[in-house]
């Protein structure tokens, strides 16, 4: 008995023993860790904006605007395009005090759009800006249409310049780029870049110089309905154009001309100096009849259509090669043409494919384009192609569906 | 074949009438106690000296036999006691018989490793031997899980009520290279192809015995014996009479890290009686209810590679769970952003930049918990009548049914509700000859594939396709939410709260109304599997020593089998009607004890399916008697296994593929011939294998055995020793291959988007398979007992990307020690047992990967009341509570705790 009690003790003791070591022996599996994921580290969009002093001004917009608190969630991931004090002061009055001024004067409303303009809902490096001609269209947090939140306004990065190695953002050089905080990326612009909240048919019948070129679009829209009128295009907000517009000096040296053409063209040569004066005459009167001498049967319809159709930039959006379709679908800005020229289709490819188009160049001031030159095909005397051309006078006019350029000719189709 | 088949009954029929013409005229009666503790001794074999004339004590020891003429010797034997003759002149007193127990090792007597008895030190092959008693004493709440302990045996636990154990390797849910056979019946499903032998067969009581061969073993029993072979013998009663019952409580979950606190009940009983000397019955039933162990592995799983990933639901858009369900179902939700792209084109960019790779994302799934029927229900009954035409024939017509609710792993994880199978079996017996037919009727119930129920599950709640389908609405919400500025993994978790709105919650009416209507569709557009198919069998032997001994003791015998696959579309490609299968086989042995010490024994096994071509399976045999009770054995040994029913026809949907058979007739349904399929893997890596649908052939195994069992230290030390080497040829795997869904010339592309199908083949490599065990079993004072078993298995020479699924660790342990009698009236017993599995790595259909090393403890505490041979017990298997899991997916096997009371065990 007492053998079997020292056995059973003994037992007993290597029972604790082993229970002691098997406890937690056996291993539930564990999930399989992976490389571990990037935490959020450092500062975030909105503290770095918060801490730089260079950026205090656009970062005053920030917190006035309301989306301080967004852009300091790391949660959330955006590459946000910051002019620093010096763009924005550049951008607005050209002081420290008219740019305060002009902040102050802001809506938190207004300042929202254009913090909003300049934030893209993605980490977008400059090593992912990577775009056939002419850049990469980019939803920003503007959502314009409230029940649908893929409707927004776009903008437009791009790697660009004279020698396609410069980055922008639409039209503004970025100056630094690739800072990555905690929730994302910010690059400084040179500028700020502001959205626009109008169509383009609004924001050209802003512009004063633009009337020839507005009852051109009207002539050329009579006849036709719905969205294949030009006029419905401009106005159509989720449309993405270039526009060439040319203004009214542009459209009156075009007036003139035909109007001079035309006399001579019934006048038997040698032209004698009477000729040359009524014509003269002819197209002073041409030209004094203002815009409505497009309206007139001094012209044809088809004839402004195909001119007018010729300043909108088009690409071939068809999948089949055999049958192009024309469609004016992108936002090229100044700097998104080479400074070596380049041709660019327009709308009359739409009806005419092998139409050569225009021949686009661009002059730089540093990463900045100081004109924009556009060869046509025609020209109102006969001269051999592309050596007729138009000038830029105004650059990157900016509309919620497109750009538009300001030129000092009319560019002819043939 | 039927010429055979005439001889042999007519050989039978001969011994029947001379057996019959024999007469008997005095009666001896009298009663056998165990001398130590006075106890009734039931069971104990009482024949004549010299005759065939035997009986067995009843239940109360009390034992009657008839001899021809005085005086007689009366022989008692019983496993456990010294044998003891006692002559006997006059039949007029009542003879007592003071039985003395032994405890010696290595007394046991084995039948199965030579299919003649002897004992099991002088067995030719590795064999282990679990007897009632062994039953009785051990730790595990269910018989079937002593065999876990056995040396060289790896059981894979699919669940509470679903254990397959298997040897040397190949070890699985559904192992087809390991038989297991009740009362000579093959208790494999016969469309199902896993063996049911715990929840479908004999329960605790009526086990007379298990005997395992490790190893190969086609020689003897036929095909599938490639790793070993069980074999389940019942009590018979005419040996085995009264009415005895087991009452098992218990408890599970105790630390409800898996679900409350659930109690295991389990009740059964046996009730066997001898009405006659010529006629005897048993009936025996058995309830098991609990609550199931649950598969809770959340592991994420690369299905398409096979491996686990790292990730979870949080993390991976496209996790994939091992024991989650639903989430099978993954998409690219590229084209969505696409059409969203390519309706508001000034998207395009900005989705380019989201899109450079495939955004596969996965169904949510539910978890196994969540939707499986925690209830386990197994429920058995099993009759046996028996009839003695002579003293030494004897009729039994018995059958096995049973039905219950159980988890099983193969592809998927299956559950079997309402499942049912029963096993019945007519057979004449002989001391030398024996002829059985038997059938096996298969039911699958409301069985039905987890994830093919969960995923279509979820295509009745939301369709995954279509413009406003689940991953158009995840794709459409996943990009909104980026567009807010939300990080990836952000984005993808809001999209999919956004496309899983208003779905059913598990629990609620709309949950258990969809769900019980999904997994009632027949696969794939469900999960049912309607499979009822059956199994006849007949086979017979001879022993035909009594002509041959001059020369050898021979014995001849033969089989037929006929398996009819019945699954109407749901398993089989039967769905223009059932689908047959037949295959036979002859065997010859021949025992020759050339000298007094070394005995041979050569046999040869010829079987031929309808299928196939015919094997031939020859298998040698040498025992050297070194010392008395101490024997080295040799063997060289085949073994071969057709291919199961299901390599052959199985054609079930998966949905993310086909899994198929085969057969040749696939080549014609799957047009193979004009529209080849190409190896998967290849085509990932560029490259074209074609992969063509040829002739499968079965599978074989040489192998060769060195072993050594003897006793030693005053027979106090058991030694039982052995290693092996074995060879596969035309290994039996599977391979994965693709095809174009439309028929054109393969693509790249289709390694992802075509038509997968995994079909079966023959490796053309030899796989081989090396190991050792070794078994100390010591007896101490006071009638304890010590034991240690380990063992390893090896797989080497396996090729490149070769699937194995070899699946056994390569150490492992398992000892113990115990006492079936102590304390003052050698009432108390008690026995632990410690289990180690060493860490391997799983290959599965469900899923592959690493399993960690487990280990268990399990222990029991008896206490004897002799007057009316009742047991009460207290035991715990896993004893420490440390769950664990023993194949990738199965469920993990947490403490069982429990209380039982036997009544009259025996």
């Amino acid at each position: 008995m007492i053998s079997i009690k020292k056995s059973l003790k003994s037992a007993g003791l290597l029972l604790v023993g082993t229970a002691g070591f098997l406890a937690a022996c056996n291993k539930a599996p564990e999930e399989i860790l992976g490389p571990a994921p990037i935490t959020p580290s450092g500062l975030s969009i909105g503290a770095t904006l918060t801490a730089t002093a260079s950026d205090s001004l656009f970062n005053r917009m920030v917190i006035k605007s309301g989306m301080q608190a967004t852009l300091s969630n790391t949660a959330l991931g955006y590459t946000l395009f910051v002019p620093d004090n010096a763009a924005v002061i550049a951008s607005f009055g050209g002081t420290l005090a008219a740019a305060n001024a002009f902040i102050a004067s802001q809506s938190a409303a207004n300042l929202a759009g254009i913090v909003k303009y300049n934030m893209i809902a993605q980490y977008l490096p400059t090593a992912k800006i990577v775009h056939p001609f002419p850049n990469m269209q980019m939803p920003t947090d503007i959502i314009l249409d409230p029940t649908n939140p893929f409707i927004r306004l776009t903008s437009f990065p791009s790697k660009s310049g004279a020698a396609g190695a410069t980055f922008y953002y639409n039209n503004a050089p970025l100056t630094a780029t690739d800072a990555v905080v905690a929730n994302g990326i910010i690059h400084h612009t040179a500028f700020v870049v502001a959205p626009s909240l109008k169509t383009l048919k609004a924001e050209i019948a802003a512009v004063s110089n633009l009337s020839y070129f507005r009852a051109a679009i009207a002539r050329a829209d009579s006849g036709s309905v719905g969205l294949g009128r030009l006029d419905s295009l401009l106005n159509y907000a989720v449309t993405n154009m270039t526009i060439l517009a040319p203004n009214d000096a542009a459209f009156q040296t075009l007036i003139f001309g035909l109007a001079f053409r035309s006399y001579l063209n019934t006048r038997p040569m040698p032209y004698t100096a009477t000729d040359t004066a009524v014509a003269t005459a002819t197209g002073n009167g041409a030209v004094a009849a203002g815009p409505a001498f497009l309206s007139t049967n001094n012209v044809t319809t088809a004839q402004i259509k195909g001119i007018m159709a010729y300043h909108f930039l088009a690409k071939d959006v068809s999948t089949n090669p055999a049958v192009p379709a024309f469609q004016p679908v992108y936002r090229a800005f100044s700097v998104n043409f080479p400074a070596t020229p380049i041709f660019v289709q327009t709308l009359v490819n739409s009806s005419f494919a092998p139409h050569p188009g225009i021949r686009v160049s661009a002059t730089y001031t540093g990463p900045l384009v100081s004109a924009l030159t556009f060869g046509s095909y025609g020209s109102p005397t006969p001269a051999a192609p592309f050596t007729y051309t138009a000038n830029t006078v105004s650059m990157d006019r900016l509309a919620i569906n497109g750009v538009f350029h300001i030129i000092d000719k009319v560019l002819l189709p043939q | 074949m039927r010429k055979c088949t005439s001889y042999l009954v007519t050989l039978m029929l001969g011994n029947l009438m001379a057996l019959a013409a024999m007469a008997q005229n005095v009666t001896i009666s009298g009663n056998v106690r165990n001398s130590l503790t006075q106890e009734n001794t039931a069971a104990v074999s009482v024949t004549i000296k010299g005759s065939d004339l035997g009986t067995f004590t009843d239940d109360k020891g009390n034992f009657s036999i008839t001899a021809k003429s005085l005086p007689v010797t009366l022989i008692f034997t019983s496993v456990g006691y010294e044998p003891q003759e006692v002559a006997v002149s006059s039949s007029s007193a009542k003879i007592d018989v003071a039985f003395v127990p032994s405890n010696a090792l290595g007394q046991e007597v084995v039948v199965s490793a030579s299919r003649v008895p002897e004992r099991i030190l002088e067995s030719p092959v590795s064999i282990e031997r679990v007897s009632a008693a062994n039953i009785r004493n051990a730790p595990s709440a269910t018989f079937y899980d002593v065999v876990t302990t056995l040396k060289g045996v790896d059981v894979t636990t699919s669940s509470l009520t679903f254990k397959t154990p298997t040897t040397r390797g190949f070890g699985g849910s559904g192992n087809v290279r390991f038989n297991q056979l009740v009362d000579g019946m093959d208790n494999q499903a016969p469309g199902l192809n896993f063996s049911v032998g715990a929840i479908v067969g004999l329960n605790e009581l009526d086990i007379d015995n298990i005997e395992l061969l490790s190893g190969a073993s086609s020689a003897l029993y036929g095909s599938g014996g490639m790793n070993g072979t069980m074999l389940m013998t019942s009590k018979n009663p005419f040996k085995y009479q009264g009415f005895s019952f087991i009452v098992k409580e218990g408890i599970m979950h105790t630390d409800g890290s898996e679900r409350p606190t659930a109690l295991f009940n389990n009740w059964a009983l046996r009730w066997g009686k001898k009405v006659s000397e010529k006629f005897a019955f048993k009936i025996s039933s058995e309830l098991l209810q609990a609550k199931d162990w649950i598969g809770m592995d959340y592991r994420n799983y690369n299905r398409s590679a096979g491996v686990l990933k790292p990730g979870n639901r949080q993390t991976d858009p496209n996790y994939d769970g091992v024991n989650v369900f639903g989430d099978e179902t993954t998409g690219d939700i590229r084209p969505v952003l696409y059409g969203v792209a390519a309706a508001a084109p000034f998207l395009a960019p900005y989705i380019s930049t989201l899109t450079a790779n495939p955004i596969n994302v996965s169904r949510t799934g539910y978890t196994e918990k969540e939707i499986v029927d925690p209830n386990t229900i197994n429920y058995k009954i099993g009759a046996s009548f028996n009839y003695k035409i002579t003293p030494g024939t004897e009729a039994v017509l018995a059958g096995y049914w049973g039905t219950g609710n159980t988890i099983y792993t193969g592809a998927s994880r299956y559950s079997f509700k309402d499942f049912k199978m029963g096993q019945y079996r007519f057979e004449l017996l002989n001391k030398d000859w024996m002829f059985r037919v038997y059938t096996t009727q298969e039911n699958a119930g409301q069985a039905y594939n987890i994830a093919a129920t969960t995923q279509n599950f979820n295509e009745a709640w939301k369709p995954s396709p279509g413009s406003t389908g689940w991953f158009a609405q995840y794709g459409q919400a996943y990009l909104s939410n980026k567009l807010n500025g939300l990080s990836d993994i952000d984005a993808h978790n809001a999209a999919r709260a956004v496309a899983d709105i208003g779905r059913p919650k598990v629990g609620s009416d709309q949950f258990k109304s969809l769900y019980n209507t999904v997994r009632r569709i027949p696969v794939p557009k469900g999960g049912a599997l309607l499979d009822r198919s059956d199994l006849y069998s007949a086979e017979g032997n001879y022993n035909l020593s009594r002509y041959t001994s001059s020369f050898a003791d021979v014995i001849v015998g033969g089989n037929i089998k006929k398996y009819v696959l019945n699954s109407q579309g749901t398993l089989f490609a039967d769905t223009a009607g059932t689908i047959s299968i037949k295959e036979g086989g002859v065997f010859v042995q021949a025992t020759k004890a050339v000298t007094e010490a070394l005995k041979l024994t050569a046999s040869a096994r010829y079987d031929k399916n309808e299928n196939f071509k015919g094997r031939f399976t020859p298998r040698v045999t040498a025992v050297y008697k070194v010392a008395p009770n101490n024997n080295i054995r040799l063997s060289y040994q085949t073994a071969y296994r057709f291919p199961s029913t299901q390599m052959q026809w199985i054609n079930l949907d998966l949905l993310s593929y086909k899994l198929i058979g085969g057969n040749q007739a696939f080549k014609q349904i799957y047009h193979f011939d004009t529209n080849p399929a190409y190896d998967r893997d290849s085509l990932k890596s560029g490259k074209q294998v074609k992969q063509s649908f040829g002739e499968l052939k079965p599978e074989s195994l040489t192998s060769f055995e060195l072993g050594y069992r003897g006793l030693q230290l005053n027979d106090k030390l058991l030694i039982d020793i052995y290693g092996y080497y074995g060879q596969y040829t035309d290994f039996l795997a599977r391979r994965v291959v693709v095809q174009n869904k439309r028929g054109n010339a393969i693509t790249p592309g289709d390694a992802d988007t075509g038509q997968i199908y995994s079909i079966p083949i023959n490796a053309t490599a030899k796989v081989k398979t090396y190991g050792f065990g070794l078994g100390l079993d010591y007896k101490l004072p006071s009638n304890f007992v010590v034991g240690l078993n380990a063992a390893s298995d090896n797989l080497t020479d396996v090729p490149t990307n070769f699937i194995a699924s070899f699946n056994s660790p390569k150490y492992k342990l398992n000892s113990y020690i115990g006492n079936t009698g102590f304390g003052k009236s050698k009432r108390y017993g008690f026995n632990v047992a410690y289990r180690f599995q060493d860490a391997f790595y799983f290959q599965g259909d469900l899923a592959s990967g690493q399993l960690p090393a487990v280990q268990t403890l399990d222990a029991q505490i008896s206490y004897k009341l002799p007057s009316s041979k009742s047991i009460l017990k207290l035991g715990a298997n896993n004893l420490l509570n440390q769950y664990y899991y023993n194949a990738v997916g199965n469920s993990y096997v947490g403490g069982l705790y429990y209380v039982s009371f036997g009544y009259n065990l025996y």
